[in-house]
């Protein structure tokens, strides 16, 4: 194979990748944590997406600061729909938090479209091409990913070194343990949703500049998301950034060698072939 | 005793609501509005069309009440939500035509959507006019009822790349994998072999597809003198450019399909849209269509901004049906839809006229569009031409 379409299935995937894998991680700690199946994740980021627009077209606040408002404003709305709903199903089977959360994203959509319409908007920043080893790619693109890594690994460490988000990981292994040693799982729950919120706002926000987007944009993330929290292995957090990665260089492989509209169906393969052969994920799913 | 006088309540209660809900509808006398029903994309991936053809729709509307009426009775609107799904439309069209008994029916967008809802209107001996479609495939189904208002994909695309013949001889086709995007594209590649263009690669992607450096790839590589996007809406056609132009792919010409017309394609490619090729059915320049000033005036004065090809398409096919009707003398469908298959006339959308045998239209009059300083100038026929071809394209670097 010529170098050019390796790096450009190599880069171009890792750098969707690492996209799709923050817009997963957030479903992956909800899903790990509170075993809610958050199918409004698509939902929580196209608001950030909207909100990363608006600030860009009224102040022209370029879509890595408003990052930072979408984290914010997806974080409340997390603890909203924490609070007054998912709270009600936690310790339900999964099935009932499907349906509740797949309720929640039909309404978030539909009140999309009534009052932004559906029309297709996008916006351009950093649009120039940057040549790698022979490859063009957008430069947008790779900043996007860079700080959709970035921002992972920063909550890698979150998760992994500060009280909350060791009491996080202590719900998840635990729920009844983590209630006698003192933790209010209440609140942990209700962060927990939060965070995974915000995480999804975030990789709206990231994913603004590159790609034509609507109210139901949301719709094509989620099965992403679920791809790789499955591949990934459920609550385990580096396995979905792992994964993430994998799914886009397979997707971008596949489109480059095969056709574009076949690359559209290697998502739907990898959640069946995980399930298949390695249902407990790459890494591994926590215990 | 008490139990059955009032279940025996209950049924008489809903009997008389039927026959009231069925009363409305069935009284066809002379008070009664005539109702003009069909189902368009309202959301999802039609919704920029959708919307368009519901205004279009609605204005003619307005107008025709104003006016006095069709065979002096005030005329109704239906419209449903098909949500751009095939399937709710068929759905959308059974209701329409037996549960709702919509005297008229109105067309729907796009091929995706208006193959199957013509099905239905066949099977029912229900006229149908259709709308925003093209592909040959609906007139080509040996269908008694229904009617075209466009021409077919094979000249909707053909006028743009007769235009180059000579000009180019390589060319290479990106599609949506809509039902209508394919169809364009269809058309594309059996242009080019009319033409003696040697097809160099012919990619397709799925309508909601986020990153288009792949489909570039897989045609950037045979060097094609033409690019053809047979896209959807602005918002693939915007993708395709800005991604040809981080890739390095100039052709000397792009043509895209729908998209050229759309304000958001000039809008949110600035500089990058010049020299796109487009083709329209409808221009805001063609003043001297019947009725124009009144259709162009209150649009603006409506939505706040001049109407498209969209908006033309829908109210233009509603004044055709309104002509069959008045034709027809009544209410008949066997009688409008004699009169659709044989009538004659220019609305504001432009002419009408369809083969009698199989309802696809040959009258309707295509323009080739080209953007040129950020406006939309007609570059072909010569007839109505606002300004000449400017060919080729520079290379990205050089702009």
């Amino acid at each position: 194979m010529e170098l050019t379409i390796l790096t450009a299935i190599l880069i171009s995937g890792l750098a969707t990748g690492a996209i799709y894998a923050l817009a997963a991680e957030g479903l992956n700690l909800i899903w790990g944590v509170m075993r809610v199946v958050n199918l409004a994740h698509g939902e929580l980021m196209m608001i950030g997406v909207f909100i990363s627009y608006a600030l860009w077209s009224v102040w022209g606040v370029n879509p890595l600061l408003a990052a930072i408002p979408a984290a914010a404003g997806l974080f409340v709305v997390g603890l909203g729909i924490e609070r007054l709903f998912v709270r009600r199903v936690i310790g339900s089977p999964e099935l009932i938090s499907l349906l509740l959360t797949f309720g929640i994203s039909i309404f978030i959509t539909n009140i999309g479209v009534l009052t932004l319409g559906a029309e297709f908007k996008t916006i351009r920043f950093l649009d120039e091409p940057v040549s790698i080893l022979g490859t063009a790619l957008p430069l947008n693109q790779l900043v996007m990913a860079a700080a959709a890594i970035v921002l992972s690994l920063a909550m890698y460490v979150v998760l992994q070194r500060t009280r909350t988000g060791t009491a996080i990981r202590a719900v998840a292994i635990d729920r009844d343990m983590a209630q006698q040693v003192g933790i209010d799982t209440k609140k942990i729950f209700g962060r927990t949703f939060a965070l995974g919120a915000a995480l999804a706002g975030v990789a709206g926000a990231l994913v603004t500049p590159l790609v034509a987007f609507n109210p139901l944009i949301g719709q094509t993330y989620i099965l992403t998301a679920f791809a790789v929290v499955v591949l990934g292995g459920m609550g385990n957090f580096l396995g979905a950034l792992i994964a993430g990665l994998l799914i886009g260089v397979v997707e971008a492989g596949v489109a480059y060698t095969v056709s574009v509209q076949a690359s559209s169906g290697v998502v739907f393969l990898v959640i069946i072939l995980t399930l298949l052969f390695r249902p407990t994920g790459i890494l591994g799913a926590r215990e | 005793m008490k139990r059955t006088r009032m279940v025996l309540a209950a049924v008489a209660a809903v009997a008389m609501l039927a026959a009231c809900g069925a009363g409305s509808g069935s009284g066809k006398d002379g008070g009664d509005p005539i109702v003009f029903g069909g189902a368009l994309p309202l959301t999802g991936w039609g919704s920029d069309a959708g919307q368009l053809n519901n205004r279009g729709y609605e204005l003619w509307v307005k107008h025709v009440n104003e006016d006095g009426g069709i065979l002096g009775r005030q005329v109704e609107l239906k419209i449903y939500d098909d949500q751009s799904d095939p399937t709710t439309t068929a759905r959308l069209y059974e209701r329409l035509i037996t549960q709702d008994q919509v005297d008229v029916l109105l067309a729907p967008w796009s091929d995706d959507m208006t193959m199957p809802a013509t099905t239905v209107a066949e099977k029912y001996k229900k006229p149908m006019l259709t709308g925003g479609a093209t592909l040959t495939d609906i007139w080509s189904r040996g269908y008694r009822y229904v009617s075209g208002l466009l021409p077919s994909s094979y000249d909707y695309v053909g006028v743009a790349v007769r235009l180059l013949e000579g000009k180019v001889s390589t060319g290479a086709v990106l599609n949506n994998d809509a039902l209508y995007t394919t169809g364009f594209g269809d058309a594309a590649v059996e242009n080019f072999e009319d033409l003696g263009i040697s097809l160099t690669g012919r990619e397709a992607y799925p309508g909601d597809t986020q990153n288009f450096a792949p489909a570039i790839a897989a045609v950037q590589g045979g060097g094609p003198e033409l690019l053809v996007g047979a896209s959807g809406g602005a918002d693939d056609a915007i993708q395709i450019v800005r991604a040809a132009k981080i890739a390095g792919l100039s052709p000397q010409a792009m043509y895209f399909t729908i998209a050229v017309v759309e304000p958001d394609f000039v809008e949110s490619l600035g500089a990058d849209a010049e020299y796109a090729l487009g083709t329209t059915e409808w221009e805001p320049s063609l003043t001297e269509l019947p009725g124009f000033d009144r259709f162009v005036s209150d649009y603006e004065e409506e939505y706040g901004e001049a109407p498209v090809e969209d908006v033309a398409t829908s109210y233009g096919l509603a004044q055709v049906l309104q002509a069959s009707l008045e034709k027809a003398g009544e209410l008949d469908d066997e009688k409008i839809n004699d009169a659709l298959r044989s009538m004659e006339m220019v609305t504001v959308f432009g002419t009408y006229k369809v083969d009698p045998e199989t309802g696809m239209q040959t009258g309707k009059e295509i323009y080739v569009v080209q953007i040129q300083d950020g406006e939309r100038e007609i570059v072909w026929p010569e007839s109505d031409k606002t300004a000449d071809l400017r060919f080729p394209m520079p290379a990205w670097s050089d702009r």
